[in-house]
C-alpha cells in the first residue's frame, strides 16, 4: 500500500459527495486517513478506539496492522491489543493441541494473531518435547483431558526418521525400506489409538526433505535415494490420513520448499535451542496452519465478489474503451489476466463468482461478452452487479440473491476507500487488497487468501460456482417468461429418482445435515444411518436428481419412507433451496404415491415438525391434499388417503424412475 | 544510541510480556518482569530479529536480558 495517497489523488470514480452526505461528518476522512497510516499510527489509532470503546473500530484496525505487515513481530503487538479487547462475539473458538518434537512456541503467536484476524479465537496447547508417543498411548495424558477440537502432530523428518535424514549413507536399500515401514506402521497406530479417544481433527505434518541430500546430485534420479524414501513415507502417509475421517496432512515439505528450504532453517538456533525455525518462517507456518482451521471451523468464503476496472482489467472501461483497457497476454494485460485464472481456479472448487462494479452496464459487458482477453466469461458470473450506487447496498443484494450469508463474501477491489467503506458497514465480509500501481500481485492476493482453503472437495463443491451462475440464467428466464407454467416447460426439467446407493451415500447424508429450509424433520444422519435405513427391509431412502436445459442441479432431495403395511411414512422429506419453486415436491410426492401403491398402502402419513428455518415447508402436504391429523407446537401430524386423493406429476418434468428397481429395493 | 532503536525495542518488549510501555526502561530485565521467563525469551528474541531484520548469534542470546543490551546488540548488527 502507498502512504502517499492522500485525499487528491484518490480513483476518479469515488463519490467523494455522496460518501460524505451519506456518513457522519469525518468518517470519510477518517477511510482516507486510515488508508495511508502507517503502523505506528495504527498502534496509536487502536489505543484510541480500545479506550474510547470503540471495538469494532479497534479489531478493524487491529487486522489492517496485520495484513500491512504480518511478521512475528507485529504478531507481538496485535496480540497485546487483542488482550485490551473483550472476545469477538462472532469469532469460531478452537482449542488446538500441538503434538511436537521441536520448539513450536514462537509459531503460535503469530497463529493466534492470524486466526482472530479471521474470525477464528485459537487457544493452543503444548505437549512435552518428543513425547507425543506417551501423550498419544496414555489415556489420561493432556492431550485428551484438554478436550481440544484439532490435533497438531509436528515431528521432524530428523526425530522421527533419524536413519533416513541423518544418517542415510551407510544404509542398504532394504534398511531404509524397514524404516519407511515401521515410520508408516507408527502413523497408523498413532490415529488408530487418537481415533479411539477423540474425534478431534488431526493435522499431520508430511516429512521434509533434507536441504543437502546426501549424495548430490545424484539423489534426485535415485529410487532408492534419501529424498525418494522420504517422497514415499509421504505418499503413504496421505494414504492413511484418507482412511479416517478428520485427518488432514499439512505437506510441510512443499511448505519449506515454498518459502526456500535455504531460508526455512535457523541452525543456529537448533544446535542451541531446539528451534529449528528462523523468525521469518513461524508466519508462513502459521499461515499453513490457519488454512486448515478455516476450512475445519466452516468460516471460508463461499462467494469471491470481483471489482471491474484494475481489478480484472487495467484501466477504466468507461473512460479507456474496449480497446484502451490492459488485458491479454502482454504485460501489463498478462497481469490481469493470470487474476481471472487465479478466480477461475476458484471457480472450479465451488466458489462463487460475483461482480460488484461501478459502471455502465452496457459498457462493462461489452467487455465481458467480446474482449478477446477475457479468462472469465459470462456464464462464470453468478450475480453481475454492474450500477451506481454504493458497494455496501450491492454487497448486501448479492448474498441476498445468492441466499448466502453476508459471512460467506469475500470482496476484492482495488480502490481503498472503497474497500475501507465495506470494512466499516459489513465488517464480516472478507476484505482482500489489491494495489492498482502492482497489478502482478492480484492473482498472488487471492491464491494466498487463507479464507478459500478446502480439506476436501466433492464433486458438488467442483460444480458449485457453476450452479449458481446457472440459476442466474433461470431467474432471467423467470423474468422473460409470460407465465410461471410457461417458466417451467421452458426450463425443461428432467428428474431422475432411485433408491440410495453407495455413490449417492455422501450427498443423500450430507442434504439430512445441512438443509434447513424444505425440510419437514429436520433430523439430521450420518452416512452409516442412511446406510441402515436403506439395507432395512421396512424403510426406503429415495432420491432425485434435477436437470434441466441449463444445466445439472445434481442430487436435490431426499425422502426416507417408513413402510408400516397399510401406511407409508414419511421419515425425512428434503428438498435442497436450489430448486424451489419448481414443483419438484410435487414430483417426488407423486412417485412416492405410486410405488406405495404399488406396494399395497393406502395412506401415505408425514409430520412436519416447525423450526426457526424451515416455515417455507409448512404448506406443502397441506397443497398437495393431505388432511391434518393432530397438532402441536412441535409437530402437525398430516395423511393423504390415497384411496380417493391422487397427487399428478406434473407434465413439464419429465421424470426417469426405475419400477423393477424399486419393488425389490 | 539510536532513540528510534530503543523506542521500538521498549515497544516490542512491553507487547511481549503484556506490560504498559511506560514501565519498561533501560534497566527492564527478567529481575523487574515476572513474564520474562526462557520461553518468553525466546520469543522475545524472535520478535527483535523479525522486526529490526537481524539475527542473534546463540552465544549472545542469553545476555540480552536488560532493554539496554538488547539495544547496543541491535546497534552494533548496525541496523
Amino acid at each position: 500500500m502507498s502512504t502517499d495517497r492522500g485525499v487528491d489523488t484518490l480513483p476518479m470514480d469515488v463519490d467523494r459527495a455522496g460518501l460524505i452526505r451519506r456518513h457522519r461528518q469525518g468518517t470519510y476522512q477518517d477511510w482516507v486517513r486510515l488508508t495511508v497510516a502507517d503502523s505506528t499510527n495504527t498502534r496509536a489509532d487502536i489505543e484510541d478506539a480500545i479506550s474510547s470503546g470503540d471495538h469494532a473500530l479497534a479489531r478493524r484496525l487491529v487486522r489492517r496492522m496485520w495484513e500491512q505487515d504480518p511478521t512475528a513481530a507485529t504478531a507481538t503487538t496485535v496480540n497485546a491489543m487483542l488482550k485490551k479487547l473483550p472476545e469477538d462475539p462472532s469469532a469460531s473458538s478452537m482449542k488446538i493441541f500441538f503434538l511436537r518434537s521441536f520448539t513450536i512456541e514462537p509459531a503460535l503467536g503469530p497463529l493466534e494473531a492470524a486466526a482472530a484476524c479471521h474470525g477464528i479465537r485459537v487457544e493452543s496447547m503444548v505437549g512435552e518435547f518428543n513425547a507425543h508417543v506417551q501423550e498419544i498411548i496414555d489415556a489420561d495424558s493432556r492431550l485428551y483431558s484438554s478436550e481440544p477440537d484439532v490435533i497438531v502432530l509436528a515431528i521432524q523428518s530428523r526425530d522421527l526418521v533419524p536413519g533416513i535424514y541423518l544418517d542415510f549413507a551407510d544404509k542398504t536399500a532394504e534398511q531404509i525400506a524397514e524404516i519407511v515401514r515401521d515410520a508408516v506402521g507408527s502413523f497408523r497406530q498413532w490415529l488408530d489409538m487418537v481415533r479411539t479417544r477423540t474425534q478431534a481433527h488431526v493435522i499431520i505434518h508430511n516429512l521434509e526433505c533434507p536441504e543437502f541430500p546426501v549424495v548430490s546430485p545424484m539423489d534426485g534420479q535415485d529410487p532408492h535415494g534419501q529424498q525418494a524414501a522420504i517422497r514415499d513415507l509421504n505418499r503413504s502417509l496421505v494414504e492413511i490420513a484418507s482412511e479416517y475421517q478428520g485427518v488432514h496432512v499439512l505437506d510441510y515439505d512443499s511448505l519449506v520448499a515454498r518459502h526456500g528450504r535455504s531460508r526455512w532453517h535457523d541452525h543456529r538456533k537448533w544446535l542451541t535451542m531446539r528451534m529449528p525455525l528462523a523468525a521469518d518462517s513461524l508466519v508462513p507456518l502459521a499461515g499453513e496452519w490457519l488454512r486448515f482451521l478455516v476450512a475445519i471451523a466452516g468460516r471460508s468464503s463461499k462467494c469471491l465478489v470481483c471489482d471491474l476496472d484494475n481489478t480484472m482489467w487495467g484501466g477504466i472501461i468507461g473512460e479507456d474503451g474496449i480497446n484502451g483497457i490492459d488485458l491479454g497476454v502482454e504485460y501489463p494485460g498478462a497481469a490481469y489476466q493470470q487474476f481471472q485464472r487465479a478466480v477461475l481456479d476458484l471457480y472450479q472448487q465451488g466458489v462463487i463468482i460475483a461482480i460488484c462494479s461501478k459502471n455502465n452496464m452496457d459498457d462493462a459487458m461489452e467487455v465481458i461478452r467480446d474482449h478477446d482477453g477475457m479468462i472469465l466469461k459470462e456464464p462464470h458470473f453468478a450475480s453481475m452487479r454492474i450500477n451506481w450506487q454504493d458497494k455496501v447496498q450491492n454487497l448486501r443484494e448479492i448474498a441476498e440473491e445468492l441466499n448466502i450469508g453476508i459471512d460467506s463474501l469475500a470482496f476484492i477491489d482495488d480502490n481503498p476507500v472503497e474497500r475501507e467503506m465495506v470494512r466499516e458497514m459489513l465488517p464480516e465480509v472478507t476484505v482482500i487488497d489489491v494495489d492498482p500501481s502492482d497489478p502482478i500481485g492480484h492473482a498472488r492476493a487471492v491464491r494466498e487468501n487463507p479464507m478459500f482453503s478446502r480439506v476436501s472437495l466433492s464433486d458438488d463443491d467442483r460444480r458449485r460456482g457453476q450452479m449458481y451462475a446457472e440459476q442466474r440464467q433461470r431467474k432471467d428466464l423467470q423474468t422473460s417468461s409470460s407465465s410461471m407454467e410457461d417458466y417451467y416447460r421452458s426450463l425443461e426439467m428432467v428428474a431422475d429418482i432411485g433408491l440410495v446407493d453407495d455413490a449417492r451415500l455422501a450427498r443423500v447424508a450430507q442434504l439430512t445435515q445441512k438443509t434447513n429450509q424444505l425440510n419437514m424433520t429436520t433430523r439430521r444422519y450420518s452416512e452409516q444411518q442412511i446406510q441402515d435405513f436403506a439395507s432395512a427391509d421396512d424403510s426406503h431412502v429415495y432420491w432425485i436428481n434435477v436437470k434441466d436445459r441449463f444445466g445439472d442441479n445434481g442430487v436435490v432431495g431426499v425422502m426416507i419412507l417408513l413402510d408400516r403395511g397399510d401406511t407409508w411414512e414419511f421419515d425425512t422429506f428434503l428438498m435442497s433451496c436450489r430448486v424451489i419453486g419448481r414443483t419438484v415436491e410435487t414430483a417426488m410426492l407423486a412417485t412416492v404415491v405410486e410405488h406405495a401403491r404399488a406396494a399395497g398402502a393406502t395412506k401415505l402419513a408425514g409430520s412436519f415438525m416447525p423450526t426457526k428455518k424451515n416455515p417455507p415447508a409448512q404448506a406443502i402436504y397441506e397443497s398437495h391434499g393431505f388432511k391434518k391429523i393432530s397438532e402441536s407446537s412441535e409437530e402437525v401430524r398430516w395423511e393423504l388417503d390415497m384411496t380417493t386423493t391422487s397427487i399428478d406429476p406434473p407434465d413439464w418434468i419429465t421424470r426417469n424412475t426405475s419400477k423393477g428397481e424399486f419393488l425389490h429395493g | 544510541m539510536a532513540e528510534q532503536t530503543v523506542d521500538t525495542v521498549r515497544q516490542v518488549v512491553a507487547d511481549t510480556f503484556g506490560i504498559d510501555l511506560d514501565d519498561v526502561t533501560m534497566e527492564t530485565s527478567p529481575e523487574t518482569v515476572e513474564a520474562w521467563e526462557s520461553m518468553s525469551h525466546l520469543n522475545l528474541v524472535m520478535s527483535l530479529e523479525s522486526r529490526f531484520g537481524v539475527s542473534f548469534d546463540p552465544d549472545d542470546i542469553p545476555e540480552l536480558v536488560t532493554v539496554d543490551a538488547i539495544v547496543a546488540k541491535i546497534d552494533s548488527l548496525g541496523s
